[in-house]
C-alpha cells in the first residue's frame, strides 16, 4: 500500500465552473511515481483546463490537489520546480535557433555539450542553428520536447504532446518517456493517439463531464 | 529558500539580455517608435506654416507630445508577444519570484525605446529650432519621462493583454497617467528656453519616476497572477 504523502499527485473532488457552467467536477485520481497517466475524453471536456489546474495556472471552483500529501499552492515554489508542462504554445522564440531557445530553458546543470547531444537526439542535429521561424510545425514541436530531456523535474504534463510529430518523432518521444518512467519519474498526458507504450494507465475524462 | 533550478532563475539581468537579444533579432519593430517620432516631427512644418507660429514657443509640447505618442505605440505589444507564443505562462509556472524578470523586461524596453529617443531628440529639437538652452534639459527629462512612460504604461499593457484586442482600451487607460508626465516634461525645456529654474520640474519627474519603480513591477506581477486565466 502507498499512503498518500508518496502520490506524486492527489485530486480530490475537483470543480470547475467557466461562466457559471460546470466543464467537470467530481474529478478523482492520483499518479504515482513511475507512473503514466494518459487523459482521454472527447473535444471540450476539460482535458486541458484540468492540465491548467495542475499547472497552478487555473484555480478550480472546488476541490483540491496535493503532492506528496501537501496541497500545491501551500508550497508553490517547491511544487512548480519540480514539474515541466508542455502545452500547445510551445513557448519558443521564432526570431531565436532551437539551441538558444533551449539553453534558456535548460537546467543548470546542463552544458551546451549536453544540449547539443539531445538535439541530435531528438533528429534536430542539422538545425540547431537555424532561426525557428526556418523550421516546420513538427520541428517546433521536437524543440519543444526537447526541453524535456534538459530539465531536472519529475512531473510531466504534456497536453498533446504528439500534435504535429511524425512517426519517428513519436517513437523518439515514447523511448524518453520510457526511460523517465524507469528513473522514477512521473507523466500525466493527454493523446488521441493510439501509443505502443506498456504499462499505461488511461483515464477517462467524459465521465466526470456536464 | 530553494537554490536556483534554471538558467532564467537569475530573474533581473538573464531577462534583460534576453530582450536584448530578441530586439536584435527583430530590429524592424525595435526601431519603429523613433521612426515614427521623427516622422511626425518632419511633418509638423507642413502643417503649421512658419508665418503664424514661432516653431522654438511650442517646441517643448511638440517633443514632448510625440515621445508620448512613440512610448504608447511601442508599449502595447511589450508583453503580446510572451502571452501569445506561451512564454508567459511558462514564467507564471517558473518557480521563482514574477517582479524581478518583469523589471528586467521594462529595464530593457526602456533601453531599446526610452534611450534611442532622448539620444536622437537633439535632432528633432534642431528641425524645431529649440533654442540651444534647451537642450540638455530636453535630454535629461526624456531620459527620466520616457523611463516613467515604460514603467506605468506596463501596467495598463498587463491588464489588457489578456483581452485580446486590447488595442483601444491601452491608450484610454495609460494616457491620464502619463499626463504629469507630460506637463513636467514640456516645462522643464520650457523653463529652460525662458531662463528659469529648470531642475524642478525635472525633481518632480524624477520623483514619480522613483515611486513607478518601486510600484510598477510588483503591479505587473500581481496582476498577470490574478488576470491570466487563457
Amino acid at each position: 500500500m502507498t499512503t498518500p504523502s508518496d502520490k506524486v499527485l492527489q485530486v480530490e473532488d475537483l470543480v470547475f465552473e467557466r461562466n457559471g457552467c460546470t466543464i467537470f467536477s467530481g474529478v478523482n485520481f492520483h499518479l504515482e511515481e513511475g507512473e503514466l497517466l494518459l487523459l482521454q475524453g472527447s473535444n471540450g471536456c476539460g482535458k486541458s483546463t484540468l492540465m491548467r489546474i495542475l499547472t497552478t495556472l487555473v484555480r478550480p471552483q472546488q476541490g483540491r490537489v496535493c503532492s506528496y500529501g501537501e496541497n500545491i499552492y501551500d508550497d508553490k515554489h517547491k511544487y512548480l520546480s519540480n514539474i515541466i508542462f508542455i502545452g500547445h504554445q510551445l513557448a519558443l522564440k521564432l526570431a531565436l535557433s532551437p539551441l538558444d531557445n533551449l539553453n534558456w530553458s535548460a537546467s543548470s546543470s546542463r552544458d551546451r555539450q549536453y544540449i547539443f547531444k539531445v538535439m541530435d537526439e531528438m533528429g534536430l542535429g542539422a538545425v540547431s542553428g537555424l532561426p525557428c521561424y526556418r523550421l516546420s510545425a513538427g520541428q517546433l514541436k521536437r524543440v519543444a520536447l526537447t526541453k524535456l530531456f534538459v530539465s531536472d523535474a519529475k512531473l510531466w504534463l504534456l497536453d498533446e504532446p504528439f500534435v504535429a510529430l511524425d512517426l519517428s518523432g513519436i517513437s523518439i518521444i515514447e523511448k524518453l518517456i520510457n526511460r523517465h518512467l524507469k528513473h522514477n519519474g512521473s507523466v500525466l498526458m493527454t493523446s488521441h493517439q493510439d501509443l505502443s507504450l506498456s504499462n499505461i494507465r488511461k483515464l477517462d475524462m467524459s465521465v466526470w463531464c456536464r | 529558500m530553494h537554490s536556483p533550478k534554471t538558467r532564467h532563475d537569475i530573474g533581473f539581468y538573464a531577462h534583460f539580455r534576453r530582450e536584448l537579444s530578441l530586439a536584435r533579432c527583430a530590429f524592424d519593430a525595435t526601431i519603429a517608435p523613433l521612426v515614427f517620432m521623427f516622422m511626425g516631427v518632419a511633418v509638423i512644418p507642413l502643417a503649421l506654416s512658419p508665418d503664424t507660429v514661432s516653431y522654438s514657443s511650442i517646441a517643448p509640447g511638440i517633443v514632448w507630445i510625440m515621445v508620448m505618442l512613440a512610448s504608447l505605440m511601442s508599449i502595447e505589444r511589450i508583453f503580446t508577444f510572451d502571452y501569445d507564443d506561451g512564454s508567459l505562462e511558462q514564467l507564471l509556472i517558473s518557480p521563482q519570484l514574477l517582479a524581478q524578470p518583469i523589471f528586467g523586461k521594462l529595464v530593457a524596453h526602456w533601453v531599446l525605446t526610452g534611450l534611442p529617443m532622448a539620444l536622437a531628440s537633439p535632432m528633432m529639437a534642431f528641425v524645431l529650432s529649440l533654442p540651444a538652452e534647451g537642450y540638455l534639459p530636453m535630454i535629461l527629462s526624456i531620459v527620466i519621462g520616457t523611463a516613467y512612460l515604460s514603467l506605468v504604461g506596463s501596467v495598463c499593457a498587463s491588464l489588457t493583454v489578456s483581452l485580446g484586442r486590447g488595442g483601444f482600451l491601452l491608450p484610454i487607460t495609460v494616457i491620464p497617467l502619463y499626463m504629469p508626465i507630460i506637463i513636467f516634461g514640456s516645462a522643464t525645456i520650457d523653463f529652460a528656453v525662458s531662463g528659469m529654474e529648470w531642475s524642478f520640474p525635472l525633481a518632480i519627474m524624477g520623483t514619480l519616476l522613483c515611486l513607478a519603480m518601486a510600484v510598477c513591477p510588483i503591479a505587473v506581477a500581481t496582476i498577470f497572477r490574478f488576470t491570466i486565466l487563457f
